[in-house]
Formats: structure tokens, sequence, C-alpha cells
């Protein structure tokens, strides 16, 4: 059955579920800019990055069966973000993930702005060029948080279901994050 | 600006602003059309022969849950009278403690004992002193006791030890499982729901370490909490799918 522009996600969910593609088509023009951000951001590696996000979405796609509504779509999709990652980091022993946010290893910085809008003008660009240079350099446990909360417009609550973490934690790391940032960004407010 | 609202410290407009402005990286065309097309090849499998029951999967689990919860109270309560009745019969007049008060709520106990005769019948057969008195096993049925108690108040948890830090943040991790964990109010379910979760150890493991933990619950005949596992590991690993071998609820 056809579904409507404002159509949930969930409901566009349930649709593909019931072999509706047209479903699946428009549930992914809404989320793979996220997706494919976020895990721009965590590995911070574009061809890495390009592999994971081509996962999440097969791994949706191959758990389309099963799929119901126990929350919303973002915080399911991003929760198999989430778990590619890990499972990624761990089949590379790869402990990014410290259990310490503030004894994280320090992280490379990300590409400048690939594509930005020409329209931005130059301050514009060199502000958005600090932020993402500050969030490389956030512990990755805070910068996760703060990119599932911008990109998948995660409440604290959907970033720990997401994250498996405690709402405690999830709001923490993502305090964390917003006062590092706020910080860096002191000079252009 | 104010940084003590808790509000204003998990999220920052102007913060999210810039981020927009910076965040337009996008995947490459060739991504997305091998994502589609894999999209459509699974949608072309056909519609789902289980979506009928599926369906229909939620009212009939209720219907059968109430069905079995009402057998189960029934069951209990039959087994709670017995004593009663039993308790009931051999106990002559003659045998009352004198001047003992009456405890109403002793009969509320058990619907099923016969009411009292009317006050003239009283005064028939019973010394006035003694009219008032129950037997001593009415006025402590421990069964029906025991099983009314368990219906009205769930046993009080006991206080976990301190946690250290990583566990405690595990710990934190289960409770909104437990908290969707479908149980019925006011029942034992209920107070073992809010026990250390049965994954407890599992929580910050991959999926094939759950996979195995199931394998081994079904061979060891823990069906129920094997049931448990698998409805905890779908909701963990949604795009894992589990083995044939596993029994899915």
């Amino acid at each position: 059955m056809p579904q409507d522009a404002d159509a949930s996600d969930e409901s566009l969910m349930l649709a593909y579920r019931d072999g509706d593609a047209g479903a699946f088509d428009r549930l992914y023009e809404r989320h793979r800019g996220g997706v494919y951000r976020y895990m721009l951001r965590q590995c911070r590696n574009a061809a890495l990055a390009e592999e994971l996000f081509q996962d999440v979405w097969m791994n949706l796609i191959r758990a389309r069966a099963s799929y119901e509504v126990q929350a919303r779509f973002s915080t399911y999709l991003y929760r198999i973000a989430h778990n590619r990652l890990m499972d990624h980091f761990r089949r590379r022993d790869f402990v990014a993930m410290s259990l310490d946010d503030e004894t994280a290893a320090p992280v490379e910085e990300p590409a400048a702005l690939p594509g930005a809008q020409p329209e931005i003008d130059i301050e514009a660009r060199a502000q958005a060029a600090q932020l993402l240079s500050l969030l490389g350099k956030l512990p990755d446990e805070q910068r996760e948080a703060f990119v599932l909360q911008q990109e998948g417009g995660l409440s604290v609550e959907e970033i720990a279901e997401a994250t498996s973490v405690s709402r405690e934690t999830a709001k923490s790391r993502l305090r964390y994050a917003m006062a590092k940032l706020r910080e860096g960004m002191q000079s252009w407010r | 600006m104010a940084l003590n609202s808790g509000d204003e410290m998990e999220h920052d407009e102007s913060l999210a602003k810039v981020y927009r402005a910076a965040a337009n990286e996008a995947p490459p065309a060739r991504l997305d059309a091998a994502i589609r097309a894999a999209s459509r090849r699974q949608a072309g499998a056909g519609p789902r022969p289980l979506s009928g029951l599926r369906t229909w999967r939620v009212p009939v689990s209720l219907a059968a849950m109430l069905v079995l919860s009402a057998t189960l109270v029934l069951m209990m309560r039959e087994e709670g009278a017995d004593p009663l009745e039993t308790a009931l019969e051999p106990a002559p007049l003659r045998e009352l403690a004198p001047g003992r008060p009456f405890e109403p709520q002793a009969r509320s106990a058990d619907a099923q004992a016969p009411l009292p005769p009317p006050p003239a019948a009283q005064s028939r057969v019973r010394p006035p002193a003694a009219d008032i008195a129950p037997p001593a096993s009415l006025a402590a049925p421990p069964t029906a006791q025991k099983v009314f108690a368990g219906n009205a108040e769930p046993t009080p948890l006991e206080a976990p030890p301190e946690p250290r830090r990583e566990v405690a943040a595990m710990a934190e991790a289960a409770r909104p499982m437990m908290r969707s964990a479908p149980a019925p109010a006011a029942s034992p379910a209920a107070a073992a729901s809010a026990a250390p979760p049965l994954w407890q150890d599992l929580i910050d493991q991959p999926a094939d370490k759950w996979i195995q933990r199931i394998l081994e619950w079904q061979r060891a005949g823990r069906s129920a909490d094997a049931v448990a596992l698998v409805r905890e590991f779908r909701r963990r690993f949604p795009e894992q799918s589990l083995p044939a071998e596993i029994h899915q609820p």
C-alpha cells in the first residue's frame, strides 16, 4: 500500500516489511545522510565508513521480516549502526570504546568540509571546520552521543537505548561533549 | 549563557546550527543504488506469509495469558480452601477458647465457608461467652493467607550491593529492558522481573555469545529462561538472525 509523504518511519518500515519497496526508498532517503555521517565521524575513514554504512542497511533489509515497532525507528536504526561499529572494533581488536571517557585515545582530525555549500561564507565555513575539528578530538563515546543527537535526533534516553548504556551514562557523555564543544567554540560566540 | 539548566547542558541550538552547516557529507551514488537494489530484491520476495499471524499474535497471547491467570487463581483458591473446610469440621464448640475476640478477616479469606447462623440459632447451641471465638486454624489459614498475601503485595527487593562503576553501568543498561518486559501486575512474575536480569553477564558481549548461551539453556532444559534471552537478543541485535536450532517464541 503506498504511503503518504508524512508517513512515519515506523509505518514505512512496517510497509517495507510487508513488501512495499517504495517505503524503503523513502526511509532510506530520510536517513542515508545521518547514518553515513555517523559512521564517518566514528571511524574517520571514508572507505571504512562506506563499508559499514552499506552493512547497516543490508542488515536492516535482512532483518525486515522480524521488524516490530518497539521503539522509534531512528533508535532501531542507530542501534543497528552502533552494533555494526562495535563488531568492527571487536574484530580488529580495536579498543576504541574505552570505558573511561577521559582516557580515550586522541583521534585524528576529521576531513575538511567536502562539498560545502557555496553560499556559506568564509567565516561560517571556518566555524564549521572548527566544530568538526573539535568533534574529532572528543572521546569516541562523547562524539557518538553528540552525533546521535544531531544526526538521528535521538533524545538522551534513545541514545542510551541505541548504545546499550544507562540514561545517566548517556547524559553524562552528551554533557561532556557539549561542554567541550562550547568551550572550543567560545571565540566564535 | 546559562549552563546550569539541564536541558541546555544537553542541547545547544547554536552548536546544532553550526553542525548542520558543517555536516553535509553523503554516501556515494553507487552505494545508494546498490542498497536500493538490494531492498527491492528482498521486497520482491513477496509479502510475508506470517503477517496475518503477526496481526493476531498479541491479542491471542493476551487472551491465553488471561485464561492461564484465571485458571491459576481458581486452582490456588481451591487449594487454599481445603484446609479451612477441614479445620471447621472437627472443631467442636466446646473446644473454643472463651472470651477470644472474633477475627472477621479470617472469614473473608474463605468465600466458600458457610455463613454464620442467625443470632437466635447461635444462642441455642453456644454458651454466651464462646459464641464469638473461631477455631484457631480458621484465624490463621496458612495456605490461603500465603496466597492472598502474595497477590496483595510483591516481595520487597533486597538492596543490591554497591557495584563498581562498569558493573553499575551495565546494570543500568539492563533496566529499560526489564521495564519493557511484559509481566502481569502484582504477580510473582512481576517481582521476579525486578531481579537482576538473566543476561547480566552478557550485556557487553557480542551476538555470538548470546546465541551460545541460548543454546546452552535450551539444552539444559531452561526453556523459559531461553525464551526470555531470545526476546532480549532480538531487542539488542535486531539485525541478527537466530540459528534454526533455536526454538523461537
